[in-house]
């Protein structure tokens, strides 16, 4: 089952991104960067890493993009091949160049403006291989 | 050794031994295929003599050529020096060896760490006063206290002695200068000026110079800022910065005319940096972390490395369980791919027959490079972000995205520089030199992601392919992109970026049959022939096992331009996708070819219909196709750097 892991600190954003991406597998929250991070690296010591990671920017005590590229580097200091490198979406209400374009080199699969649009994150997680979990049997 | 460095070779000859770790996660990274410059810089940037080292053999080929830029980043310098150079030079820094006792070892990387630390501080400031500015903040950081390395591979044995004593760093440097005559910053200065270092950026490291200029300034003061915070950090004098408080006097950060805003941020961002108890201006409460907080340990972060000199001479690093933990982890991520690879090839196998063709069409050019797919899927994403209502940013996001490929590669470059030309000739009438940025930002966006995808496959396929099947679909590509050129212009949906690429991913996807299969697709052209199409999906799957529509977009999907437009394309359907705007992709894509095949825009009557706004547009499209000349039809295709006349290597730009 997919792993996913959503990192925002704003308790509705958190409920709300965690309510769209349940249908893709099973989710956890961790509300600033750093229980993100260390969620993220006892999820690979478990042997059950995280294929997907939403982080929002602006966190207290660790933002989003001090998390991605401690989560790259981790990644790099452990030889993690790409095909199990985790697929990075940064979510944030910024859309300044600086942010976008530092994301996007620091390894974020994909950069979404918040408020999210349902519609964008489906396409977005389409075009990252993510697909919807099967439904369970009728009863 | 002990005593002053009363000469400059006696300093110049002080050796300095590179990190360990960062040499053998570089060298790593170095073996890849897939290294990009800015992975490079990430690894590098981790360790102060690394990043001397380069700057020195950077700015030495820089000033050579007389260049005289305030101060590239560290990517743009591996970029510049080529990762050839930097293997060599990672090699003999592995090499290095100062001779240095376990306890001298342990120091120095304490004082590796804190050069780290407090670059990470200034790039911090930098980034909420003037974001442009921080890279190069972060890399003058790290030479802020080059002088405390200097000092243990000076002193050796007396320097350990002289921290034990002197664990407030005001009074070791108030010992060290008055009684072993070496000021740790001036030795820092005179080092990397004996090093190559240019005075402009030594202006901004030297509290006495003048700084060259109003970049260098900000440089200079915000690397000064950073040093008192986080000695103010070191001493336990923090507070005296909390926003409540007027800074005192004599503070650099009162140079940065910073708003009351930013003061806060900055005493926030580098408390919690710092580990520094502060109250914060958030309600919320510093979140708990979870039980597994120990692994973040595993990182040899600024925050992780960073110990107390007393906890260090202890013996506390480095860390054996670290490294053991390390080892642990990548083994287990080594057996996870493989299990995944065999799960894949298994997959392979039993999938259906036309995909596992589509598979073995694609192997000469998938998987595409993760650079190409990065800028690709990056303007994608700028246009959502940007669209068209922000189109100076989504023009100045594009040419940031795309900088590290068209400055490293002709391929790419020269390609960008004959199209900007050859589309957009007005907007270069007065100048006499282009810049491979002007050059850019003339384009649109999608005709960039176009150029850097087309330019990639070309290079490719074509040398795969015999040279006269090659030469014949060259020509038809070339033409029919031409028409895609004028019927995006018209379609302003598809835009010419996306009218360009569809014809040229159907050649090249012919190109790829004939690559996979020559025999049958020497048969297939001779078929065509006799029907004067120029593809045929029918005999496609008879010969190939698979139409051209599923392999193309296949392509389109593994370059990074989205699943919906590969769908768009594979599938045929114009409503596939109308959220993005590319409903009628497959309706272009089958103008175009008619336009092609009969020369006119009104030869497919149901598709004219559904797409053409106004006759007078059809008739002006008809006639500009009429003058697309076989010869000149996309001017900048498989164009080298070899093609431009002038050297745009004295254009730092380029």
């Amino acid at each position: 089952m997919t792993k996913i892991l959503v990192a925002e600190d704003d308790v509705v954003s958190q409920k709300l991104m965690v309510a769209m991406l349940h249908s893709y597998g099973e989710v956890t929250a961790a509300e600033n960067g750093t229980a993100a991070l260390a969620l993220f690296q006892a999820a690979w010591e478990e042997e059950l890493p995280y294929d997907l990671v939403c982080l929002d920017l602006m966190m207290p005590h660790m933002g989003g993009q001090e998390a991605l590229r401690l989560v790259r580097e981790f990644e790099t200091i452990n030889e993690i091949p790409p095909a199990l490198q985790a697929k990075i979406i940064i979510t944030t209400a910024l859309s300044d160049q600086e942010n976008f374009v530092t994301a996007l080199k620091n390894g974020s699969a994909w950069y979404l403006n918040k408020p999210i649009n349902r519609a964008e994150l489906q396409e977005t997680l389409a075009e990252l291989g993510f697909s919807l979990r099967p439904l369970p049997p009728p009863r | 050794m002990h005593g002053p460095v009363a000469h400059h070779d006696a300093l110049a000859a002080l050796i300095v031994p590179a990190h360990g770790p960062t040499i053998a996660a570089a060298q790593k990274a170095l073996a890849r295929t897939d290294v990009s410059t800015s992975i490079m810089a990430d690894i590098l940037r981790r360790d102060p003599v690394i990043v001397l080292e380069i700057c020195r053999s950077a700015y030495s080929t820089g000033l050579a050529r007389g260049d005289n830029s305030n101060g590239p980043s560290l990517g743009e310098m591996i970029g510049r020096l080529g990762l050839k150079h930097i293997s060599q030079l990672i090699a003999d820094l592995a090499t290095r060896d100062a001779g240095l006792s376990a306890e001298s070892l342990d120091l120095l990387e304490l004082h590796r760490s804190e050069c780290v630390h407090l670059a990470e501080i200034a790039k911090k400031i930098a980034i909420i006063v003037e974001p442009a500015e921080a890279e190069a903040c972060y890399t003058l950081g790290l030479f802020a206290r080059y002088g405390d390395l200097l000092a243990v591979i000076h002193l050796r044995g007396t320097y350990i002695e002289l921290v034990r004593d002197n664990r407030v760093r005001s009074k070791l440097i108030y010992k060290l200068t008055k009684e072993y005559e070496f000021d740790p910053e001036a030795m820092s200065l005179r080092y990397l000026r004996l090093h190559g270092m240019p005075e402009k950026i030594l202006s901004c490291l030297d509290r006495e110079a003048q700084a060259a200029g109003r970049d260098s300034l900000f440089r200079k003061v915000t690397v000064l800022s950073a040093l008192e915070l986080k000695t103010a950090g070191e001493e336990e004098k923090f507070a005296q910065y909390g926003p409540e408080k007027s800074l005192p006097a004599r503070s650099n950060l009162r140079m940065l005319q910073i708003s009351d805003a930013q003061h806060r941020r900055i005493y926030e961002e580098i408390s919690a940096f710092l580990g520094v108890e502060v109250e914060t201006s958030s309600d919320t409460p510093p979140a708990a972390l979870p039980r597994t907080a120990s692994a973040a340990l595993i990182l040899p972060t600024p925050q992780t490395i960073f110990i107390k000199p007393v906890e260090l001479i202890d013996g506390l690093m480095p860390s054996s369980a670290r490294i053991k933990r390390i080892e642990k982890l990548r083994k287990r991520a080594a057996e996870m791919a493989a299990n995944r690879a065999a799960t894949i090839a298994t997959e392979t196998q039993t999938a259906h027959p036309e995909h596992r063709r589509s598979n073995e069409i694609l192997d000469p050019v998938v998987p595409v490079t993760p650079l190409i797919v990065q800028a690709i899927r990056g303007i994608r994403n700028a246009e959502s972000v940007y669209g068209l209502n922000r189109l100076e940013i989504f023009r100045e996001a594009t040419f940031t995205i795309c900088k590290s490929i068209v400055e490293a590669s002709g391929r790419y470059a020269a390609p960008i520089f004959f199209a900007a030309r050859a589309y957009y000739p007005a907007q270069f009438r007065t100048e006499s030199q282009i810049s491979i940025e002007q050059a850019t930002k003339a384009l649109t966006p999608r005709e960039v992601a176009a150029i850097i995808g087309i330019s990639y496959l070309l290079h490719e396929i074509q040398p795969r392919c015999p040279e006269n099947e090659w030469r014949t679909i060259y020509q038809k590509m070339a033409y029919e992109m031409a028409v895609g050129q004028l019927v995006g212009k018209v379609l302003v949906k598809i835009g010419p970026g996306y009218g360009m690429l569809l014809p040229a991913l159907r050649y090249l996807t012919l190109g790829l049959f004939n690559i996979a299969n020559p025999e049958a697709y020497k048969q297939y052209r001779v078929a065509l022939i006799s029907t004067g199409d120029s593809f045929d999906t029918a005999i496609e799957r008879e010969l190939f096992g698979v139409d051209h529509r599923i392999v193309m977009g296949r392509l389109a999907q593994e370059l990074g331009f989205g699943v919906a437009i590969a769908k768009a394309i594979a599938d045929d359907n114009p409503h596939q996708a109308p959220e993005i705007g590319i409903d009628i992709l497959a309706l272009a894509d089958r103008w175009i070819t008619s336009i092609h095949r009969l020369g006119s825009p009104f030869a497919d009557e149901e598709v004219y219909e559904r797409l053409m706004p106004s006759r007078e547009e059809a008739i002006k499209l008809r006639d500009r196709v009429k003058e697309i000349s076989h010869h000149l039809a996309c001017p900048w295709l498989a164009k080298g750097r070899n093609d431009i006349k002038y050297d745009p290597q004295k254009q730092f730009n380029w």
